[in-house]
């Protein structure tokens, strides 16, 4: 048995989860709750104690916009509607 | 990635210009430019044009990521008629729409902030005519609404009765029962669909067999005024009060003997904004007038480059 430490908040962490889990390298585990951080079980190809370093995933982001918010004192929703 | 590619790049980037307002919490947002020019003569020809050539734009302006499907849209274009301030034609997450009540508000509103308009009478040339306006002393805008009138009192549908009226739209309007809070605008909008559902189930229209398209479910506010939820197409719920709802509780009102010509009344919508209402008889209809208040809420540039897949919108 060795134990895997997955460091990482939600989709990378669950990325490395779900990885793992398809490799068949996890033998047992639980979720911790909050940031989506595991702790788990498994083994063979990891060794005690490593350290599991994901890569982040790479995306693109777009400008889609520019302007100004503009917030009349007259307006009853000029600080947003519920609040 | 390379450092030119991080360069926004102006070529491939078009820009829409655009001013957002809101009626009551219910947004509209003016296009200003930016748009393909449109030729027709008619407000009828250029909806057309619109929508068969350049409906991506339309999309573009109003799906996410740039807009929501709260969101309704008004293309300004120049006037067809003498003595009208504009053209606009109004359009939302699902297609185009003839007149919009929050909107043509809205309109005027941005229109006073571009410095176009000034207090008094206000004429908006829409695919389905031209709409009377008024800005108001003190911020309000007053819309003349089309003649409205109740097809059927009193029916029976998935549990509950209600009457079905005309404001411009087809409205199937019940009582809720109970207080209305924005809290629990989740159940409304299911109740709402659930009631939409039963009218076609059990063939109830609007006259000609014309779908209901909109359901509006009342009860009071907090402090014990009419307040109602109007569900609109699409399942998103009016934040306004709602032109043409409003305008069909008023023929209801004329009906039942409850609201007589030139006395106000006053809807409040499920956030609370009100409109204020009246009306003058019609032959057998009512022609209500409409008066809510309307704010700018931003003035920006709609950035769409070329090389972002969701340039005209998510799921276009």
């Amino acid at each position: 048995m060795s134990r895997v430490i997955v460091v990482g908040g939600g989709v990378v962490g669950t990325a490395c989860g779900m990885a793992l889990q398809e490799a068949g390298e996890l033998g047992g585990g639980a979720a911790e709750a909050g940031m989506g951080h595991f702790a788990m079980m498994a083994d063979g190809t990891l060794r005690n104690e490593e350290v599991w370093r994901q890569e982040s995933i790479i995306g693109r982001a777009w400008v889609s916009g520019e302007g100004t918010l503009l917030l009349d004192e007259s307006d009853p929703f000029r600080w947003g509607i519920g609040a | 990635m390379p450092e030119d590619k991080m360069v926004l790049r102006e070529a491939g980037l078009l820009r829409i210009e655009v001013l957002d307002t809101h009626t009551g919490g219910e947004p509209t947002r003016l296009v200003l430019s930016g748009f393909p020019v449109l030729r027709g003569r008619t407000m009828g020809e250029r909806l057309e044009e619109l929508r068969e050539e350049h409906d991506h734009y339309r999309r573009a302006v109003i799906l996410e990521p740039r807009g929501s499907e709260v969101m309704v849209g008004a293309l300004l274009c120049d006037a067809v008629e003498e003595g009208s301030a504009a053209g606009v034609i109004f359009f939302n997450n699902v297609g185009y729409l003839g007149m919009c009540g929050h909107g043509a508000m809205g309109v005027v509103v941005g229109l006073a902030h571009l410095g176009r308009v000034g207090k008094g009478k206000v004429r908006l040339d829409t695919p389905v005519g031209t709409v009377s306006a008024e800005l108001l002393e003190g911020g309000g805008v007053r819309i003349e609404n089309v003649p409205s009138y109740r097809y059927r009192k009193d029916v029976a549908v998935g549990g509950v009765r209600g009457d079905v009226a005309w404001g411009g739209n087809w409205f199937f309007l019940f009582d809720g029962g109970e207080e209305l809070r924005v809290a629990d605008a989740a159940r409304w909008t299911e109740r709402a669909l659930e009631i939409k559902e039963a009218l076609r189930r059990e063939g109830v229209t609007g006259e000609g067999g014309a779908e209901i398209d909109h359901i509006e479910i009342f009860g009071r506010g907090e402090a014990g005024q009419s307040r109602n939820f109007v569900l609109c197409p699409g399942a998103v719920y009016d934040r306004s009060p709602c032109g043409t709802g409003t305008s069909a509780k008023v023929a209801c009102l004329a009906a039942d003997g409850k609201l007589q010509p030139g006395e106000v009344w006053r809807q409040e919508s499920i956030i609370g904004s009100v409109f204020e209402a009246s009306y003058e008889r019609e032959g057998e209809r009512v022609r209500p007038s409409i008066t809510g208040r309307a704010w700018v809420s931003g003035e920006g540039t709609l950035l769409l480059d070329e090389s972002d897949p969701f340039r005209w919108g998510i799921g276009a």
